[in-house]
């Protein structure tokens, strides 16, 4: 039901019982917002976002009042531009000067804030109280001083992916975010999953940032840099670059990383086939033996992180297998060292990921060789568009060129990976052509395909029936656990993502106003699947020539070697 | 390990997660703090995740995360008592202990709180010893009062 | 320690008697002659042997009260001595404290103040030798059938006590609270039966509606109103809240109360639940408020005894569970969402409006929180109606208000007064005007969120403000009178840290704002150690502030707290600008309070040029040679007075 309300002196008609600030945005009028998040209800926290309505004494903030029939509302007048301006100087009385020094230079939303107000001087007494700077993460870097207490970081953590790392401690001006008992990071629950980052409007959370490193690596002629990318990449970064949201840069990504010094560019994907392949021999040999199902897939390190610390009775569930990361680490150092005869540790093997929690899955214990770690460096979206800048790369005069044997090709499946329902799509189709030695007739899965929390599909293969499921949050995933052991779902196979959306989502991404823009990224993934001819991992043609020339086969021992993983349990509170 | 912090838990219904500022006042005054054994059993026993147990127990006065000092120096901040020069009294009892009012000292015998109005209003500046409510309170009285106290204390741990 | 006091059957009997004449057919046999003789005990209208009342409320305590308890009783064991001491609360006359009263067989009750430990034989042995002492002697309380004592006034018409008119105050401190049947004898919890077998709920809303009852805790809004509200929302679970937290600096209202009379709360509270819906409720207290938490819990187990509270009240089909809840020591959760959210096992955050609590309150249910002033009002209302009610006070602000009347005045406690008495009447009539032969300087009204007067508004009724806006009206109640010893800009000062410090820290204008609020009225009240240009510029810059980011506060805060914290300074910028300019621009403090601000001088004339306060000195600015008249440089004076301290010649005085 519609119903008019007036707003700086036009009609605009309203929603009934949308809030006001629904109502303005979607006629246009632009209110800033700071503790707003669209996926969640709001808490009226940072005041920013009011305004003025006729018959009321005190402004009135857009977030949280619903609207009502023939309200007057007023959302530039100069009582409020004065309001937003004076809140946002208090802000920034308590906040460093080194905007100029700040990852999050010219990308801060406190930074727009100031300079769309038209702050001009520091009318208030510059005081911070004392704070530590966390670096101890391996992903994360934790900076109190930069925060302003906005809870978007506390909300996404507790309310969407259920970790609850962080949350506001004391009160008043000593009021912080921190984790129980005020620990370092590394201490704590967190996951390393980054989307506190993707929703930090400054730089208070923002990843690792090892572009420095990178950069030295590269110019070092003593070492031969490599790196290997996340399917996710191609689509991840035309925005930033001035293209067209999730428009397919694949073919753009190979001379941009050349250019900038890397010696070999390898396709991931590649690993991600061979793991899929891993996946069915181990899932083929669960089901024989009637135990250790369902299945739960441990591609994502923050799950596999979230599962060791709160989850452990679940541990022996999970495939014991790494991330297509760590294989690929594992696959390219191998190779190198033998094709190029080079030590080990002179490859400088580095992933190029949309997420952030691969930086910690990249430092674990058991992601090493003889001291040398499989993949030495992982570099995030947000990582890689620093480096195209600071390397002066022109990305629209990049010639086209394809990734490097033996590692350049993956399939369309291996490329669902980067998106929710893409493991267990791909889990599906490999299964279907093991038992049916043909590919399924519609190899399209829309069940895995939806926004829903759960996802489920159900097939026949080899005479069985068999079902697999995808979740987006882990608080799906004891209630479907249930259900299965209830005997009221068949599913044998779990995918579970610590990201909404999934890898395209991931905690390493470019970060933007455009919450939304993960789902444009997807489409073009689906788009890339329908046209592409490899469809399911086993038929990956580098994959099957790899297996030739090495002479192994997928369940076999060597092959088992490349994907070990080990996970124990964590005591973190 | 089950242990007295769990017997006080077992008596609140689990699922009732508005009753864990009753069962912390209640662990706290056995424990003498809520420590990091506290949250997680309590987080756990309520559903409730570590991290808001303890941002609720930072966020009020009350609770304490160390255990509390043998003598606890609580000076009224009442505005009565700020017109009876209680300012000047909490700088002396800052300067004469070394902490500063929200501190305890170091080998966790004295410790200094802020505290709204404890009533005396006529009768300020008033200091809360160890619980007990003090009128007209100086730094001489103060110190009087502190040494019977630590007397006590002292005498209580021998006959025990 | 909470002892419960067992009443014996036949206290019990007569009692139920007396509550229940009138509300049920067949209607109960009228008290025998004997059963009337034993109510006038309980009722302390008689007594057999000398009764000696003691107030031991927790101001009483602080000012010695625990220790002439225990002169008392000392004097009751010595031989020959047949007489007896009841604990009582407090009267809410805190400048009288200790208290100590004295009821004769046949005689009427004496009032006695200021009695120490040491007091207590002096007067006992007159009394009870039927002689009443000059020394201490307050007055005495006549009642119908008791002799008056001659040549002695009657309490209530002392000054501190004339013009109050004591309806919620009637039994604090002559009862004692931890004896039920002493409440109950005189007239407590008949008007909440009388009301649920009398009225349906929304009969009792229209009720307290047509009295006009306004809530008490500083909001004053519409208590019928708030009630209805929750009444017509749908919902099986309501909830009613008696919030008693107070935590006003100099705020005694709720802990008065609540030591003295807490079967009026848990009465008001009942009846607000009736007419809401509710049939859970619970009383909040700061856990600071120890002997208060100890007296409620009490009462209420008492009540439950006497199945007051419970399930089918007295057979009426009411039910009712009360239970109390300990805040963990927040002053924001005074405020009705963020005690919500405290009850919930949450920090204690505000929430935005809508939804109300009314709507949507505790665990999503329908809930009233009213303050406990309010609650107290309500079984008078319903005893006596709203005419009764509204023949008090103003046309807008009809009943009394509780008063915390402190600060400079003779007199000071907790005053009960009808609404339109003017402030000057209170202060120079019950407060017999300023202590020392003082000069009044100012008036603060309603605790930290409320505002200055100054001496103009002398004869401003005291109302509370309709338009909810704490920047006028008494707010809480709590009434600050200041002379020319105090600095306003340091009650300013203090008011600001105080709520800087209670902030919950959620919404940017109160976090942030009053965090610059208090650094402002710091660097003005407050010298750093080298002042150069750049601390005077951001001195200057902060006081321009001052009115520009109170606004700010005031208009985008989330609750009540940041709204009202600009108020204080806000009223002093308008009504004491000079005082607050000669601290900016002079850089002095005329009272002396901001000792940052003092600065010394040497009289030459008097100086022995001893050079013992150049010794002292911990900013080493006292220069002069020995035996030579010594000098202090003012620019390094830090104005902490030690010097002063130290001359033993009087050279020495502040400017």
């Amino acid at each position: 039901m519609m119903i008019n309300i007036e707003v700086n002196h036009k009609q605009i008609q309203a929603r009934h019982g949308e809030t006001i600030l629904s109502a303005l945005r979607r006629n246009g009028i632009d209110v800033p917002t700071l503790c707003h998040l669209e996926e969640l209800t709001p808490t009226g926290a940072c005041r920013i976002c009011a305004v003025e309505i006729e018959g009321r004494q005190e402004l009135v903030t857009s977030c949280s009042q619903p609207v009502e029939e023939w309200m007057k509302i007023q959302t530039h007048s100069p009582r409020v531009l004065e309001a937003r301006k004076t809140l946002i100087e208090l802000i920034l009385a308590n906040h460093p000067g080194d905007c100029l020094y700040c990852q999050k230079n010219g990308n801060c939303e406190l930074q727009r804030l100031a300079w769309s107000l038209n702050i001009r001087e520091r009318r208030f007494h510059q005081n911070t109280l004392p704070s530590r700077i966390d670096q101890s993460s391996p992903a994360l870097v934790f900076e109190p001083a930069k925060c302003i207490l906005c809870g978007r970081c506390v909300r996404i953590c507790g309310e969407v992916i259920g970790v609850t790392a962080l949350e506001f401690i004391y009160r008043g001006q000593h009021t912080a975010v921190a984790t129980t008992g005020n620990k370092a990071l590394n201490l704590s629950c967190c996951i390393t999953c980054g989307q506190c980052i993707q929703v930090c409007p400054t730089a208070a959370l923002r990843e690792k940032d090892q572009t420095t490193e990178i950069q030295q690596v590269l110019h070092n002629k003593a070492v031969f840099p490599v790196i290997h990318y996340s399917p996710a990449l191609p689509v991840s970064i035309a925005e930033t670059l001035g293209f067209k949201p999730g428009r397919d840069m694949q073919k753009h990504l190979h001379a941009i990383l050349r250019n900038m010094g890397f010696r070999k560019v390898f396709d991931t994907s590649f690993a991600i086939d061979f793991l899929v392949n891993e996946q069915i021999e181990l899932f083929l040999k669960r089901l024989k033996a009637k135990s250790g199902l369902p299945l739960i897939s441990s591609c994502c390190p923050a799950w596999v992180k979230h599962a060791e610390q709160s989850l452990p009775d679940l541990l022996p569930l999970l495939a014991p297998l790494r991330s297509p990361q760590q294989i690929m680490g594992r696959l390219v150092k191998k190779y190198l060292s033998d094709q190029f005869r080079l030590q080990p540790h002179q490859v400088i093997s580095c992933s190029l990921t949309p997420c952030t929690a691969k930086k910690f899955e990249a430092q674990r214990e058991e992601m090493m060789e003889n001291g040398t770690a499989d993949v030495d460096y992982v570099i995030t979206t947000r990582e890689l568009i620093r480096l195209i800048n600071l390397n002066g790369i022109d990305v629209r005069r990049q010639e086209e060129d394809v990734p490097d044997p033996p590692f350049a090709s993956g399939s369309a499946a291996a490329r669902l990976y980067s998106s929710t329902g893409g493991v267990a799509e791909a889990f599906a189709r490999a299964l279907y052509y093991k038992l049916e030695g043909k590919e399924m007739s519609s190899p399209k899965i829309n069940k895995l395909r939806s926004s829903k929390e759960t996802k489920v599909f159900s097939f026949t293969a080899g005479g069985r029936e068999f079902g697999v499921a995808a979740i987006q949050s882990f608080n799906s995933l004891l209630p479907l656990l249930e259900e299965i052991k209830s005997g009221k779902k068949h599913i044998q196979f779990i995918e579970v993502m610590a990201c909404p959306g999934g890898c395209v989502n991931g905690g390493g991404q470019a970060l933007n106003d455009d919450r939304e823009a993960w789902s444009q990224r997807m489409k073009t993934i689906y788009e890339l699947d329908e046209r592409d001819p490899v469809r399911v991992s086993a038929k990956n043609p580098g994959l099957l020539a790899y297996y030739k020339s090495t002479q192994t086969e997928p369940g076999s021992r060597e092959a088992a070697s490349l994907c070990q993983a080990v996970f124990r349990e964590r005591k973190v509170l | 390990m089950e242990n007295d912090i769990d017997l006080i838990l077992n008596k609140y219904i689990k699922t009732r997660r508005e009753s864990l500022i009753p069962a912390l006042q209640e662990i706290q005054l056995l424990t003498g703090s809520i420590s990091e054994e506290v949250i997680r059993k309590s987080a756990r026993y309520f559903g409730i995740a570590p991290a808001r147990v303890y941002g609720l127990s930072t966020f009020y006065d009350q609770f304490r995360t160390e255990p509390a000092s043998k003598i606890q120096i609580e000076c009224c901040r009442g505005t009565a008592c700020h017109l009876n020069h209680a300012a000047g009294l909490l700088r002396e009892t800052e300067d004469m202990l070394g902490i500063r009012a929200g501190q305890q000292s170091r080998d966790a015998i004295f410790s200094i709180r802020l505290v709204n109005c404890l009533g005396g209003c006529n009768h300020g500046p008033v200091v809360r010893i160890n619980g007990k409510a003090y009128g007209h309170m100086s730094l001489e009285k103060m110190k009087e009062i502190i040494a019977r106290e630590l007397d006590d204390n002292n005498n209580a741990h021998e006959r025990a | 320690m909470t002892t419960i006091m067992h009443m014996n059957g036949h206290d019990h009997d007569i009692l139920t008697k007396v509550l229940t004449a009138g509300l049920r057919t067949p209607v109960p046999p009228a008290l025998t002659e004997e059963e009337q003789w034993h109510l006038e005990g309980l009722q302390l209208k008689r007594v057999d042997r000398p009764l000696i009342f003691v107030g031991t409320g927790s101001c009483g305590q602080i000012a010695g009260a625990g220790e002439t308890l225990h002169a008392v009783n000392a004097y009751l064991q010595l031989p020959g001595i047949d007489a007896a001491v009841e604990e009582t609360g407090c009267k809410g006359y805190c400048s009288m404290e200790p208290m100590l009263d004295i009821q004769l067989p046949g005689k009427a009750r004496l009032s006695f103040g200021h009695v120490t430990a040491g007091d207590v034989p002096e007067i006992l042995d007159a009394v009870l030798n039927r002689t009443v002492p000059e020394n201490l002697l307050l007055g005495q309380y006549p009642q119908d059938g008791l002799e008056n004592w001659a040549r002695v006034p009657l309490v209530k018409d002392l000054r501190f006590f004339r013009l109050q008119q004591r309806h919620l105050m009637e039994r604090c401190g002559m009862i004692n609270p931890r004896k039920i049947e002493q409440t109950l004898a005189t007239g407590g919890y008949s008007a909440f039966l009388k009301t649920i077998f009398t009225y349906r709920p929304a009969q009792v809303c229209d009720i307290i509606d047509a009295a006009g009852l306004l809530g008490r805790g500083g909001s004053a809004f519409p208590a019928g109103q708030k009630w209805k509200s929750a009444f017509n929302t749908a919902g099986n679970d309501k909830y009613l809240v008696c919030n008693a937290d107070d935590a006003d600096p100099g705020g005694a209202i709720s802990r008065v109360l609540l030591e003295s009379d807490p079967h009026l709360v848990i009465e008001g509270l009942a009846i607000a639940a009736y007419a809401c819906g509710a049939s859970r409720a619970f009383i909040t207290i700061s856990e600071r408020c120890g002997q208060a938490i100890n007296r409620m819990q009490e009462a209420l187990l008492q009540a439950a005894g006497f199945g007051l509270w419970g399930n089918n009240i007295f057979g009426s089909g009411f039910d009712l569970l009360i239970s109390l809840k300990i805040t963990p020591g927040a002053f924001i959760c005074g405020e009705e969402t963020a005690l919500i959210s405290s009850l919930e096992g949450k920090r204690g955050m505000p929430r935005f409006r809508p939804p109300y609590p009314t709507q949507k309150g505790f665990l999503g249910n329908p809930t009233v929180v009213n303050n406990i002033e309010t609650l107290a009002n309500v079984p008078g209302i319903m005893k006596h109606g709203p005419a009764w009610f509204k023949s008090t006070g103003t046309a807008t602000s009809p009943g009394t208000k509780l008063v915390s009347l402190y600060g400079r005045t003779m007199n000071t406690g907790l005053v009960e007064v009808p609404m339109g008495i003017t402030y000057r009447d209170i202060i120079y009539s019950i407060g017999e005007g300023i202590r020392d032969q003082k000069q009044l300087k100012a008036i603060h009204l309603g605790g930290p969120m409320g505002a200055f007067t100054g001496i103009s508004g002398l004869d401003t009724p005291l109302e509370l403000d309709s338009s909810r806006d704490m920047a006028e009206g008494i707010g809480s109640g709590s009434m600050l009178v200041l002379d020319e010893d105090q600095c306003l800009v340091d009650v300013t000062r203090h008011f600001m840290d105080f709520l800087r410090d209670e902030s919950c820290g959620k919404c940017i204008p109160c976090r942030e704002g009053i965090r610059q609020m208090s650094l402002i009225l710091g660097s003005i009240t407050g010298k750093p150690g080298k002042e150069g240009a750049h601390e005077t510029l951001e001195r200057f810059k902060g006081a321009m502030q001052i009115e520009g980011l109170g606004a700010v506060i005031r208009s985008t805060s989330l609750c009540g707290l940041g709204r009202n914290a600009p108020n204080t300074v806000l009223s002093a910028m308008k009504l004491f600008r000079e005082e607050i300019e000669e601290h900016i621009f002079d850089r002095h403090c005329k009272a002396g309070i901001c000792i940052h601000l003092r600065t010394f001088i040497i009289d030459t004339e008097k100086c022995t040029g001893c050079s013992a306060c150049a010794k002292k000195c911990p900013a080493a600015a006292i220069i002069g040679s020995p035996t030579q008249a010594h000098f202090i440089i003012a620019s390094k004076c830090t104005g902490c007075g030690i010097c002063f301290e130290t001359c033993k010649f009087g050279a020495i005085s502040m400017l």
